[in-house]
């Protein structure tokens, strides 16, 4: 089966690999003080990066339209979206143990992909044929890889010594910070969907489980920014909630297929 | 003495305010439900309401400085906020707006009327969901008046509370004075009402559809590998004709396939060749206006072709002088039948076979049963299972199991009529089956026979012979048809050629080279009436077929007219509407087989500025609480 993905989805495999291969050079170092190797594993990072930005268009152009319609295509993007906040922020602040988890995730991310490819390039519905479809999508996924690595960061402040460079206190910070362009885009997307939902559909709001789950990510993530500020909060109590709430978004990029609400969405990924 | 530090006002905590607002919805749950339930106290019930809401409002006013710090609080508002999060959720989980008879079905006899009676088969339109939300407005109007929203340093605070409040207001409005409807309009026909059961509400103009367009993608015909299972298929690859001329693997089977040869308008020439005696069967070749085809003699369903459409009678050819019982049993009309041959040569059965019915075969070794029959069989790829296009038995095949008399294992096979040497599917050491159709009869009114060996023309009616005329050596045209010239010829051999009349995909069609079980095998895949080649593991089928795919795009050319005068013209599409008079008219769908018919989504929404306006702050908000005033704090601090 591995010789049949390989003919089929060559340029995949290759990125998968790449990412791979970054995770397993960083992953030694990337804890300690940035040891030779970590940095190889960055720069492996940053060609599958570029590499990943190859895959996509090159599929755009082959598709002769954004690639961004079904699973199998968004799941190509996320790792991009990784990717890029990992690249940014370990560029500013050295936070170099971001880049094993970025290429572990976007390892399996790739490999849930070519598990269910696309067996052909579908073409877009009338629907979707909208300069809304690019903004949103984008925007969301963007989110999606910030609010990854807000995760990441979240839980390595709660796993973190209290002093040192890297203490619970300063990565709670990033993890923060990561977390607020996470809503911030978050926001953005939102109403980017409700804006052309309104276009689309006559309504900017439809109560279907796709925005339902939206909503409900967003929610969570107010809430998050909200607990911040009372009292006692400010520490590993909110970088729990940071945990938790990525699950929010977990489900909501590829949990609806699991709901019986779901079936009729337009939504919903075939 | 010891000092206690003073407690300052009591404020809840978070679990409180939650569990405070769960008890708000109980409450109104059970109190909506009570006054919806008995219609007749209508008045009883408003008076009720009045009552209560009066108790209400006095116990507030009275505790209002408590109110408002629990109201503005943080854990009132993570409270609330997790509230209306538990709530959607919840409205994923359970499925909305189903009709009632649907819950006991889909989550237990037990459960689904529980679901009912809490009202969760419609959260998001209930009282206790629209009473969280008009509290969440509340508290962020009061917490921004807490906070002096208005002070610039407090914009970005005032801009994403109040964004979300206004959106509420917008979303209220549209939902209480907002109206939404559907029209079916054809092109040349215009509406001016919305109608809704229970009334209409109409434009002020005139909607009429000028014309509607459908623009499709280019028909793409690929090959497709199916996986079956429990009668339905998946689709586990799909190739271009053009990418498939290399060996290709089919799904996870040993098998492989590659293209031969592509034929856009495919055609399978049947062409005729003398041989000599004793190795051919006698045929007759028949001309008619440029075209050409032959009849056999003694062969099963080719030895007579109905000219009727041509103006002509039943061609019949035999080579020996039929008896006068043959000639009246053509006169007959005959039922059509199913024949099931089992085996080959010395020991072949044949058994007739019924739809639906069984039949013991092999000297009664094996039993073989019916499934389905299908009278002109071709795969739906788009429901992915078998079907059959029409009544006409233009391709009858038959969906049978075969399992051993004296019990065993049953296998399902399909026979083709058209297609005797299909053998897929058959697993080693069960019967060799073969499939034979012989269709009904109805005696026509004018036959003409040709006698190959006496070279002569019948001409029959009603089963009797009226009068026989001499046929030449080197052919002659039938007798009062001077355009439909035969010609005998006494030995001959069908051959078979696939060719492609020409280049438009009339009729889409591949040639491709099969490796099964270590032997090539060449088949014709069509696209149009297709049948799909099924491997020997019984799952797997190999298929060629146009791709599916959504239409490209489709739109209306609408034009407004008030007071019989054209006053506005727009061709809406998907994602493209049109606005007049508070109503915006939206395309919606289509019909596939209705190409005049137009589905256009009607909405009138006064609360969408609102929405907007809502929606721009919110985004405002966030951006400048959490990129803006940073900055501006910084550049206070470096000031002073």
């Amino acid at each position: 089966m591995f010789e049949r993905l390989i003919e089929t989805h060559p340029g995949v495999v290759a990125l998968a690999a790449l990412y791979g291969l970054s995770f397993i050079v960083s992953l030694p170092g990337a804890f300690r003080r940035g040891r030779g190797l970590a940095w190889t594993g960055f720069v492996i990072l940053v060609a599958a990066f570029l590499a990943n930005t190859t895959v996509i268009v090159a599929r755009w152009v082959e598709a002769g339209r954004p690639p961004f319609k079904t699973l199998f295509e968004t799941m190509l993007f996320y790792p991009w979206c990784v990717a890029a906040v990992t690249i940014v922020l370990v560029w500013l602040h050295r936070l170099l143990f971001l880049v094993p988890c970025a290429a572990a995730i976007s390892v399996v991310g790739l490999a849930y992909a070519l598990l269910r490819p696309d067996v052909e390039m579908v073409n877009l519905p009338p629907a979707l044929q909208s300069g809304w479809f690019v903004p949103h999508v984008v925007t969301y996924f963007v989110s999606y890889g910030a609010l990854f690595v807000s995760f990441v960061l979240a839980a390595a402040a709660l796993m973190a010594p209290r002093e040192g460079r890297w203490s619970s206190e300063a990565l709670t910070d990033f993890g923060h910070n990561t977390a607020v362009f996470g809503v911030a885009t978050l926001t953005l997307g939102l109403v980017m969907g409700a804006a052309w939902g309104k276009f689309a559909w006559g309504d900017y709001w439809s109560w279907d489980p796709k925005e339902n789950w939206a909503l409900v990510t967003w929610l969570a993530y107010v809430a998050y920014l909200h607990f911040r500020k009372m009292p006692g909060w400010e520490g590993r109590r909110s970088m729990w909630l940071l945990v938790i709430s990525f699950g929010a978004v977990v489900f909501t990029y590829l949990g609806m297929n699991i709901l019986p609400a779901a079936e009729k969405s337009l939504h919903v990924y075939q | 003495m010891n000092q206690v530090a003073p407690r300052g006002p009591w404020k809840p905590g978070v679990a409180a305010c939650a569990g405070g607002i769960a008890v708000l919805a109980v409450v109104i749950g059970a109190a909506s439900r009570w006054m919806a339930f008995d219609a007749t106290s209508a008045w009883q019930g408003k008076a009720a309401a009045v009552v209560a809401v009066a108790v209400v409002a006095t116990v507030l006013l009275g505790f209002r400085q408590s109110l408002f710090r629990v109201l503005t609080s943080l854990p009132f508002a993570v409270g609330i906020v997790a509230m209306v999060l538990l709530a959607t959720a919840l409205g994923t989980f359970v499925i909305q707006g189903a009709a009632p008879e649907d819950y006991a079905k889909k989550y237990g006899a037990s459960l689904g009327p529980v679901l009912l009676k809490l009202g969760l088969n419609d959260i998001f339109h209930s009282a206790w969901f629209s009473v969280w939300l008009a509290l969440l407005a509340l508290s962020l109007v009061l917490v921004a008046v807490r906070e002096r929203a208005w002070r610039p340093i407090r914009w970005g605070h005032g801009l994403s509370h109040l964004g979300v409040v206004v959106v509420l207001i917008g979303g209220f409005i549209g939902s209480r004075w907002g109206m939404r409807g559907h029209l079916d309009l054809h092109e040349g026909r215009a509406a001016e009402a919305l109608a809704f059961p229970g009334g209409a509400a109409p434009f002020g103009f005139s909607l009429k559809l000028e014309d509607f367009e459908i623009d499709r993608y280019d028909p793409e015909y690929r090959i497709y590998v199916y996986e079956e299972a429990d009668g339905s298929y998946r689709v586990l690859q799909s190739f271009k004709p053009e990418a498939a001329s290399e060996w290709k693997p089919v799904g996870a089977s040993e098998a492989k396939f590659r293209v031969v040869r592509e034929y856009p308008d495919y055609h399978l020439k049947a062409e005729l060749a003398e041989v000599p005696a004793g190795q051919g069967v006698p045929a007759l070749r028949v001309d008619f206006g440029g075209k050409q085809m032959h009849l056999l003699a003694g062969v099963q369903g080719r030895s007579t072709v109905n000219l009727a459409p041509m103006d002509g009678p039943l061609l019949r050819f035999v080579w020996e002088v039929p008896g006068e019982a043959e000639v009246k049993r053509w006169a007959e009309s005959r039922p059509e039948r199913h024949v099931l041959s089992v085996g080959t040569g010395e020991a072949a059965e044949e058994h007739e076979l019924e739809p639906g019915g069984a039949v013991q075969v092999g000297g009664g070794a094996w039993r073989v049963r019916v499934v389905k029959y299908y009278p002109d069989f071709v795969f739906d790829s788009e429901k992915k299972e078998a079907t059959s296009w029409s009544d006409r038995p233009d391709n009858p095949a038959m969906q049978i199991v075969v399992a051993p008399a004296a019990g065993g294992a049953e296998e399902t096979r399909w026979l083709f009529a058209k297609m005797p040497e299909f053998d897929h599917g058959r697993t080693h050491g069960g019967p060799r089956l073969t499939y034979r159709f012989e269709p009904g009869a109805r005696p026509a009114p004018k036959e003409v026979l040709v006698v190959g060996k006496s070279s002569e023309t019948w001409e029959i009616a009603k089963g009797k012979v009226l009068r026989k005329s001499p046929l030449a050596p080197e052919g002659g045209a039938l007798p009062g048809m001077e355009d439909l010239r035969v010609r005998v010829l006494p030995s001959a051999r069908e051959s078979f050629v696939s060719e492609s009349l020409s280049k438009e995909p009339r009729n889409p069609a591949v040639e491709i080279e099969v490796v099964l079980g270590g032997k090539t095998h060449v088949e014709v895949l069509k696209a149009v009436h297709g049948v799909p080649l099924k491997l020997p593991d019984g799952k797997t089928l190999l298929a060629f077929e146009a791709k599916q795919d959504d239409v490209k795009a489709y739109r209306s050319r609408l034009s407004v007219l008030e007071g019989g005068r054209k006053v506005a013209e727009k061709t809406i599409a998907v994602n493209d509407p049109l606005s007049y008079g508070g109503f915006t008219f939206y395309q919606s769908n289509f019909r596939e087989n209705d190409p005049t018919y137009s589905g256009i989504l009607v909405v009138k929404d006064p609360g969408l500025p609102l929405v907007w306006t809502g929606l721009v702050m919110m985004s405002l908000g966030v951006i400048f609480v959490y990129y803006v005033r940073p900055r501006l704090e910084k550049r206070k601090a470096a000031v002073s």
